[in-house]
């Protein structure tokens, strides 16, 4: 039996939904509403002591981590291929996957809290939420939520952010003027883990991702947005509009 | 085909080096020297643009993604498997290989760098360094060798550092208590990976990482250090580094 423990099909959780549903592999959701900090829960804490989603429990077995997740499906459920078996395509889903990862999951969720969340959290109980916060029993991600929630990231963690996101862009839109996918000549879950952060960019930094700037992203979203297991996964949205949630740390050294 | 570029045995540059060995896969050693800024070389760049240690050329293909090498090594060439057949274990070597690279290992080197590698460095020509940071492709690693070099780590950034080590020396503790080898029955690539990041550990942190206090990580040193590939990947050192290790086995076996 799989379960897996999710917010809204976006950035990590999304990774993961869009994973399973392209795959045709049944599974139990089980909705954690992240801007409540449910995954702080004692109930939630039970299944990840670390408090964080997407967490997939397959036959009893803890999987966390999205992108090792998706690796782990594509291992598990080899049907159908959705990433090269050969050595050097493996190597290269496993680069990939590092690559979106470091640049874009802790870049786009930075810029998303900063520019879009204050005014839909204002709508919460800000005194619920910082007592939640005063519980968060995992150090580093204690100090993220506290810093997030001053909805009031510095210039130099903004500007770091846009110049991540910059960079992987850049490498996209090159690899897509080439190539109808970023993995070789199919799609892949590199095509997913990167679709997961990069499919709010048009709304989220217009000036950087349109029509005109990066017509190879812009044709590749809309590819990826016809596939049924894309659009099913999508409307299992339950907010209207893009959310974000403080990512995992930019690195702290190198 | 087969070329590696490594710098000590050490951290990164040790990750293909020992798989290799275990494989049984034989290749051409390029040493370049990390505190010579050997990888800022014109020549070293137009192989890896990021200026990053190890490189790996096989027939032509560049690789660059140190914990990733192993598993294109262990899908290409013969020899003894370095990853489980399960993909939940699989799941669990990439898991802590992960997990050390980016929580245990940045603050573990952080801490090396402040107290070794760093006044090692500054003792060459002020301007003859200068030019050397200016010329490091990728920010981030600009910014590290800066910070490095210049000492100017903040004491709370030390202080989160030996936290985070601290943490993740009792997390690693614990997992070992599941398995014999970290991702399940068998060694893999995550003994490989972590282990070039922690065979110093009995020396380097000596009061938290001793027999009395955490038998299940100083037995698993004790297996991985009895490995002929170990040795042998030693022997690829030519700094103290190297000397060390043999201190760290000597002290793992007689603990024991």
């Amino acid at each position: 039996m799989l379960e897996l423990y999710h917010w809204e099909p976006n950035a990590e959780c999304a990774k993961v939904m869009l994973c399973l549903m392209e795959k045709g592999v049944d599974f139990e959701s089980r909705y954690v509403d992240i801007l409540e900090l449910e995954q702080y829960s004692k109930d939630f804490l039970a299944v990840n002591p670390a408090g964080q989603v997407p967490v997939l429990v397959h036959d009893g077995k803890v999987l966390t981590d999205s992108t090792l997740i998706t690796e782990y499906i594509e291992e598990a459920f080899p049907e159908p291929v959705l990433a090269p078996r050969d050595g050097r395509g493996w190597y290269e889903t496993l680069c990939w996957g590092k690559y979106v990862e470091y640049n874009l999951d802790t870049s786009v969720s930075t810029l998303g809290w900063h520019y879009v969340m204050p005014p839909l959290m204002q709508q919460r109980d800000q005194k619920k939420l910082q007592a939640t916060v005063e519980q968060i029993p995992v150090p580093e991600r204690q100090s993220a939520w506290k810093a997030a929630l001053e909805y009031a990231y510095p210039d130099d963690q903004l500007e770091n952010s846009r110049r991540k996101i910059g960079l992987a862009v850049n490498r996209l839109e090159e690899t897509l003027a080439g190539s109808d996918w970023l993995l070789g000549d199919a799609f892949s879950i590199i095509d997913i883990d990167a679709f997961s952060l990069v499919c709010t960019l048009p709304r989220l930094l217009p000036d950087m991702v349109n029509d005109k700037a990066t017509p190879g992203i812009t044709a590749w979203l809309q590819r990826i947005n016809d596939r049924p297991a894309i659009k099913e996964t999508l409307a299992m949205r339950r907010m209207k509009e893009d959310v974000y949630a403080p990512g995992p740390e930019h690195s702290r050294w190198g | 085909m087969l070329d590696v570029y490594h710098w000590e045995p050490n951290a990164n540059s040790g990750k293909p080096i020992i798989a290799l060995l275990e494989k049984g896969v034989e290749f051409t050693s390029h040493y370049t020297d990390l505190l010579n800024f050997d990888q800022h070389e014109p020549e070293y760049l137009a192989m890896n643009p990021n200026g990053t240690i190890p490189t790996m050329v096989h027939d032509g293909y560049v690789l660059t993604e140190s914990s990733q090498m192993g598993e294109y090594i262990d899908a290409g060439f013969e020899g003894p498997p370095l990853r489980p057949e399960d993909p939940w274990l699989r799941w669990r070597m990439r898991y802590w290989t992960k997990y050390f690279d980016n929580f245990f290992g940045p603050s573990l080197s952080m801490i090396g760098w402040s107290m070794f590698v760093g006044p090692m460095v500054r003792q060459k020509d002020p301007e003859e360094l200068q030019a050397k940071i200016d010329r490091i492709p990728l920010k981030e690693r600009r910014v590290a060798w800066e910070t490095a070099i210049y000492n100017k780590f903040t004491e709370e950034q030390l202080a989160e550092s030996s936290r985070r080590v601290q943490q993740g020396i009792r997390v690693f503790e614990k997992a070992l208590e599941d398995y014999p080898y970290i991702a399940g029955p068998d060694y893999s690539l995550a003994d490989i990976n972590i282990f070039c990041m922690t065979y110093s550990l009995p020396t380097m942190q000596e009061e938290h990482v001793n027999w009395d206090k955490t038998p299940n990580l100083m037995e698993w040193l004790r297996k991985i250090y009895a490995r002929p590939a170990i040795d042998k990947t030693f022997e690829y050192g030519r700094t103290q580094l190297a000397e060390r290790a043999g201190e760290v086995k000597e002290r793992v076996n007689a603990g024991h």
